[in-house]
């Protein structure tokens, strides 16, 4: 044996090594610049979406919600756009998402039944009991299995879903709410008034906004008047009741009266899992798969279906999540066909999927980023230095930090932009990118070279860069950070200790939509230093009893001076989710969560 | 040799025993609240104080120790804390993709790494033994999780041979079960193989320079005959023995792989159920999965026992 | 290429200096006998020397962020491209030869240290070593990669940590090895001999049994330490690692394998160091084995 072929074999094996580094990465890079053609190809599609819509449906509503055709009109392409497109792009948002209802002159209502959706789901569910396990997978699935008296359209208003109509007496304190016909469980029998009281109650056990409820209420305040109508009596004029019941995530699902009577502190199980909403549960394997099918009894309200209100059509013969636990795969999947959507793809899937003419995107853009902070451990229990961090802060460093710029808005406004409660309060403050001016507030509140806690977790796709762009921005200051490795089980669960002086994390307008929900200024959440500021507290039962859009309004930009002087937590800026989905899937938009009733498939 | 069996099992009671403790105190000590996680963010303090309440958690460490002890003893793995669903249901449910991924991995492993583990006993210290041992090497050298990205980006994203990922039962569609096992069973297949085959290298070599190997070459027999008659015969129970040992890398290997392809195994149920600090099913996953690793191990040693009468007992 | 270098030195070998010339000589031989070994070596030496020249070796802050330029492809200017955050691939692939030495040197020389105190005590005094070597066996069957990320729950997430937890999983299989290499010692000759002349246990353990179970604890050692390298990469990729600032090779491929289209550099070129350095630590391990004890090949 020569010498030299020994040499070689160690040498081989080390070029081969790098010939497959050199290979992935030439296959790697190629796909980095997008092909405008594609995305022109795009545009016409979604311009005969359009062209179905008949005219009265272009109602004008501002509204943020999932615009397909904003993703496209790139700036690169936005000439061709213009070239090919009747309408300009920015007639596009104002439109109303189809309804069901309309395109029936081109499908007929029949053929639009059948087919199996299936879904990744954005996590592992691990509960389908919506008043006992807050997660958002929790809601998306249940939401579909159960109902509310009363749920958010399109445009985050309170409509009747369960109710069929309810008065308020002229002293403004007692409702009185008749259920509508048809409504049947899952398990064939009707639902009473007797069911919605219990299951009211299973969420004032809990829910904040419940709570409120609950606690506004007078003595016995809920009875049932017959089978169908009961009636909720308040000690003072109360107008947040419709606002309070219709919010879709911990909402007031309406259990059979058995279910309900079980604490909300422990889940009901998968025997109790019976609704009356338009799919039932079929098959549950924890941790791989849920799958739901069509409630054959479920009958629609006659209004156009609008989120969660009007009519929801299952037509739908199954609908099934899988379980897929990472991001890549959930993507591979989708683009070849393997299931039709995917519930909060990473937002850098973005660019490579809106090039993909198979693929349509829904996004929601109501995530806001949160830097949380703790009020009662030193340095931050110093005013001066939460307002020194407030004025670093540059909210464009950490919401580019998230993904593409398509995905991502500043804004200042504590209850979101382009919602009914986005307020201009003390918006100077928000963004001032101001370095100086912070290392002038950390000397006076002598401060200088302080040990900041930053909790950050490790895993968690939307929060992680946020950390990231924080500890730098915080030394630059004349702080010292300490940022530990750790995962968002321990994070979550350290929250109401006293171990840290801020953490990470999102909010979404789904589940904070106004001050009823929003912990901080209901002061119950026991962490971060259990911020409680009495004036918040006064705020707060204003809100709940004001009757007028004007009037919250008002309450709402005192709220947010309050919180941009005080600086119990910094929101820098709101992000999207998406949803991309294979386009044969039709009619779905998600103004808040991912809802599939009224969602046809077109084989 | 009864008497061995016999005293074997009963020592395997105690290593149970210690994995039953250390694992509750490592979770139970480790931050994360489990009611905490269930509450969310948004929760109220008392919130959270009655799910721990309701779930028993608020009880001394101690007594909930005993009660699982006591549960254990009766069978009874106990439930979900966050579902309710019995956990020996499912740990049951997952052990049809685990097991299924571990065999297909073991035959993709033998098959490969049998043949080219005594290709290099019979080549020894020539440049094909080298080549095919630094491939062995190279094999365990490489994290699981980065092998099975690049697989898929190769081959279900650039060329589309494979699904990237899922799981389908194979009552369902048998051909598809095995299509979607492909990947994942050669990601982790590697790891495997290239153990084995340095494995079967070393032994065939062993057994390739005892007498009656020497005996029998000088016997004129071929060297084919040899190989396969006599070095390849007597290797085979150590190869055994590492089939069996390997399974401790098997199964690190597999909790990996299940998270990057997506297979509803026991390792994403372990994993899904630490994110939540499930306690149940950590406790009672990892149990099982210790019980399965010992008493593999049981067997190995029983079998050597019986198979080579030079061990003693 | 290491071994090229190695091949050439005999020539120049030739018109330098006796003593380096024999010592050359001596490197070439034992090349000769285990060109895999030295190739290992080399690996381990070229990675050694990059992470003590990290700052010199054209690389910026690898904590730096940029979070308006993410993902800029592998160019001139940024060799491995840029992460989602906008810092510098190549930087934190350089920075994290450290992590991951540093983490594999420490625990193969934390573990089997103690290892090695556990073994022999287990080993020497019968008492002790049924209740160590139970716990051993319980820690054992756990798989590693788990009880590795429940140890990091509980510690919580530094380097020092990840040292510490990997320390607790590798350390049982070293200690059954010295364990088993001590009980055999114990019943030889010289032994017998050193304990009827009246020697202390402790003078028996430190002139006798240390020493010869020195070779199979070195060649271990190797192999933890590679071990080692791999799983900070598992804890990593499964979230249980350091902080995701601190730039470890297990930490851009947990963060890499989001965005494989998108930017597959990122996780690419770690994963490459990675299991080059592994390989080398393995490959230089397999040779140590058969040149210090040759009786180990039975348990590879």
């Amino acid at each position: 044996m020569s010498r030299k072929s020994r040499a070689m074999s160690a040498i081989l094996v080390l070029l081969g090594v790098l010939l497959l580094s050199l290979l992935v990465a030439c296959a790697g890079t190629e796909p980095a610049e997008p092909q405008i053609i594609e995305v022109e190809k795009e545009v016409i599609k979604e311009v005969e979406v359009i062209k179905e819509v008949p005219v009265e449906t272009i109602v004008t509503k501002e509204v943020i919600k999932e615009v397909p055709v904003e993703k496209i009109v790139t700036k690169e392409v936005i000439k061709e756009v213009e070239v090919q497109v009747p309408v300009t792009p920015k007639e596009v948002p104002a439109l109303a998402q189809p309804t069901p209802a309309l395109p029936a002159a081109l499908i007929a209502e029949q053929d639009k039944y059948g087919g199996s959706l299936k879904v990744v789901s954005q996590a592992s569910v691990k509960s389908m009991d919506p008043a006992f396990a807050p997660a958002y997978v929790t809601t998306v699935t249940s939401q579909h299995v159960f109902e509310q008296l009363f749920a958010w359209d399109a445009n985050y208003v309170a409509q009747p879903q369960m109710v069929d109509s309810w008065k308020l007496t002229n002293d403004g304190k007692t409702y009185e709410i008749t259920l509508r016909d048809g409504l049947i469980f899952h398990n064939d029998n009707p639902v009473t008034s007797h069911d919605a009281i219990a299951s009211l109650g299973r969420w004032w056990e809990k829910q904040a906004a419940g709570k409120l409820v609950f606690q506004s209420m007078a003595e016995g305040g809920i009875q049932a008047v017959d089978d169908k109508t009961f009636t909720m009596t308040f000690q003072e004029p109360f107008g947040a009741l419709l606002n309070a019941a219709s919010i879709p995530h911990r909402y007031p699902a309406t259990f059979t009266k058995e279910a309900a009577m079980l604490t909300a502190f422990e889940d009901v199980g998968e025997e109790n899992i019976i609704g009356s909403g338009p799919y039932k549960l079929k098959l549950w394997e924890p941790g791989n798969r849920i799958v739901l099918e069509r409630h054959e009894q479920y009958s629609p309200r006659s209004e156009p279906g609008s989120f969660l209100a009007g009519g929801s059509v299952p037509y739908l013969d199954e609908i099934t999540w899988v379980e897929i636990p990472n991001e890549e795969t959930k993507i591979a999947g989708l683009e070849t066909g393997e299931w039709d959507i995917v519930d909060g793809a990473g937002l850098d899937f973005y660019d490579q999927l809106s090039m993909n003419p198979d693929i349509r995107i829904a996004s929601y853009p109501g995530h806001q980023s949160t830097i949380q902070i703790h009020v009662g451990v030193p340095p931050t229990d110093n005013k001066l230095v939460r307002q020194a961090i407030l004025a670093a802060i540059d909210a464009e460093a950490f919401m580019s930090s998230l993904g593409p710029n398509e995905l991502w808005t500043l804004c200042g406004s504590v209850y979101y932009c382009n919602t009914p409660l986005e307020s201009q309060g003390g918006a100077d403050l928000y963004n001032q990118n101001n370095i100086e001016r912070a290392r002038e507030l950390i000397k006076e509140a002598g401060a200088e070279g302080a040990t900041i806690k930053v909790m950050n977790p490790n895993d968690y796709g939307t929060i992680t860069p946020l950390g990231l762009v924080l500890k730098p921005m915080l030394e630059d200051i004349g702080l010292t950070v300490e940022m530990p490795g750790m995962d968002w089980a321990t994070l979550i669960s350290k929250i109401r200790g006293d171990d840290y002086n801020m953490f990470t994390t999102w909010w979404a307008q789904w589940a904070v939509a106004d001050p009823i929900t929003d912990v901080v200024v209901a002061s119950t959440a026991g962490y971060a230093g259990d911020y409680s500021n009495p004036r918040f507290q006064e705020l707060r039962l204003q809100y709940a009893a004001a009757q007028t859009a004007d009037e919250r309004l008002s309450i709402v930009d005192e709220i947010q001076e309050i919180y941009l002087d005080e600086v119990p937590k910094i929101w820098l800026g709101q992000f999207s989710s998406i949803f991309p989905h294979r386009t044969t899937v039709k009619n779905l938009d998600v103004p808040a969560i991912p809802m599939f009733l009224n969602v046809w498939m077109d084989n | 040799m009864t008497g061995y069996i016999v005293r074997r099992v009963l020592a395997t009671l105690p290593v149970l025993l210690v994995v039953a403790l250390v694992v509750f105190a490592l979770i139970r000590f480790a931050p994360g609240d489990p009611a905490a996680i269930i509450a969310g963010q948004e929760a109220t303090q008392e919130e959270v104080e009655g799910i721990r309440r309701q779930l028993g958690l608020d009880r001394p460490l101690p007594v909930q120790l005993g009660i699982w002890f006591r549960d254990i003893l009766r069978g009874d793995l106990g439930q979900s804390i966050l579902s309710k669903h019995e956990v020996s249901e499912l740990i049951v449910q997952r052990v049809v993709p685990t097991l299924s991924l571990a065999v297909l991995t073991e035959i993709f492993a033998l098959a490969v790494a049998i043949p080219i583990g005594v290709l290099a006993a019979w080549k020894a210290n020539s440049w094909i033994d080298r080549v095919v041992m630094v491939f062995a090497t190279l094999g365990f050298s490489i994290p699981v999780f980065w092998l099975g990205f690049i697989l898929i980006f190769f081959f279900a994203v650039k060329i589309p041979l494979f699904p990237a990922a899922g799981y389908v039962a194979p009552s369902e569609d048998f051909i598809s079960y095995l299509h979607r096992l492909a990947l994942p069973a050669l990601a982790t297949g590697v790891i495997i193989m290239a153990l084995i085959a340095r494995m079967t290298r070393a032994t065939v070599l062993e057994t390739l320079n005892e007498d009656y190997v020497r005996t029998a070459r000088s016997k004129g027999l071929s060297e084919k005959l040899v190989l396969i008659r006599h070095a390849l015969r007597n290797a085979a129970l150590p190869i055994i023995t590492v089939v069996g040992l390997g399974v401790a890398a098997l199964l690190s290997g597999l909790v990996v792989t299940e998270s990057v392809f997506g297979i509803p195994g026991l390792g994403r149920l372990l994993l899904n159920a630490i994110v939540s600090r499930d306690y149940p099913i950590i406790q009672g996953t990892i149990l099982i999965i210790s019980v399965v690793y010992v008493m593999i191990n049981l067997l190995v040693d029983i079998s050597y026992a019986f198979f080579d009468p030079r061990v003693r007992y | 290429m290491a071994q090229r270098e190695e091949q050439a030195t005999p020539e120049i070998a030739k018109y330098s200096a006796l003593s380096l010339r024999s010592a050359t000589s001596r490197l070439w031989v034992l090349t000769k006998r285990n060109p895999t070994m030295m190739g290992g070596i080399a690996i381990v030496l070229v990675m050694a020397v990059l992470s003590i020249l990290a700052p010199l070796l054209n690389t910026i802050d690898p904590k730096e962020i940029d979070p308006r330029n993410r993902f800029l492809s592998p160019s001139m200017d940024t060799w491995f491209g840029s992460d989602n955050v906008g810092r510098d691939v190549y930087s934190r692939t350089i920075y994290g030869t450290r992590v991951s030495l540093i983490v594999g040197a420490a625990v193969a020389v934390i573990a089997t240290f103690s290892a090695a105190m556990i073994g022999v005590l287990s080993g020497y005094y019968r008492k002790v070593d049924a209740v160590l070597m139970r716990v051993m066996d319980g820690l054992m069957s756990i798989p590693s990669v788990l009880l590795a990320m429940a140890l990091m729950a509980l510690l919580g997430g530094s380097v020092q940590n990840v040292i510490i937890a990997l320390c607790v999983v590798e350390a049982p299989r070293a200690v059954r090895i010295v364990r088993a290499s001590v009980l055999s010692l114990r019943e030889q000759m010289f032994v017998d001999a050193a304990r009827a002349l009246g020697t202390s246990p402790i003078r028996i353990l430190y002139l006798h049994i240390l020493p010869n179970t020195l070779a199979p604890l070195i060649v271990q050692a190797t192999y933890i330490g590679a071990s080692a390298v791999l799983v900070e990469a598992y804890l990593s990729f499964l979230g249980a690692g350091p902080p995701p600032d601190v730039p470890s090779w297990g930490n851009i491929m947990a963060e890499g394998r989001n965005y494989i289209r998108r930017a597959v550099w990122v996780i690419f070129f770690p994963g490459v160091f990675l299991t080059l350095t592994v390989l080398g630590i393995n490959l230089a391990g397999d040779g140590l084995r058969d040149n210090l004890d040759p009786r180990l090949r039975r348990r590879m």
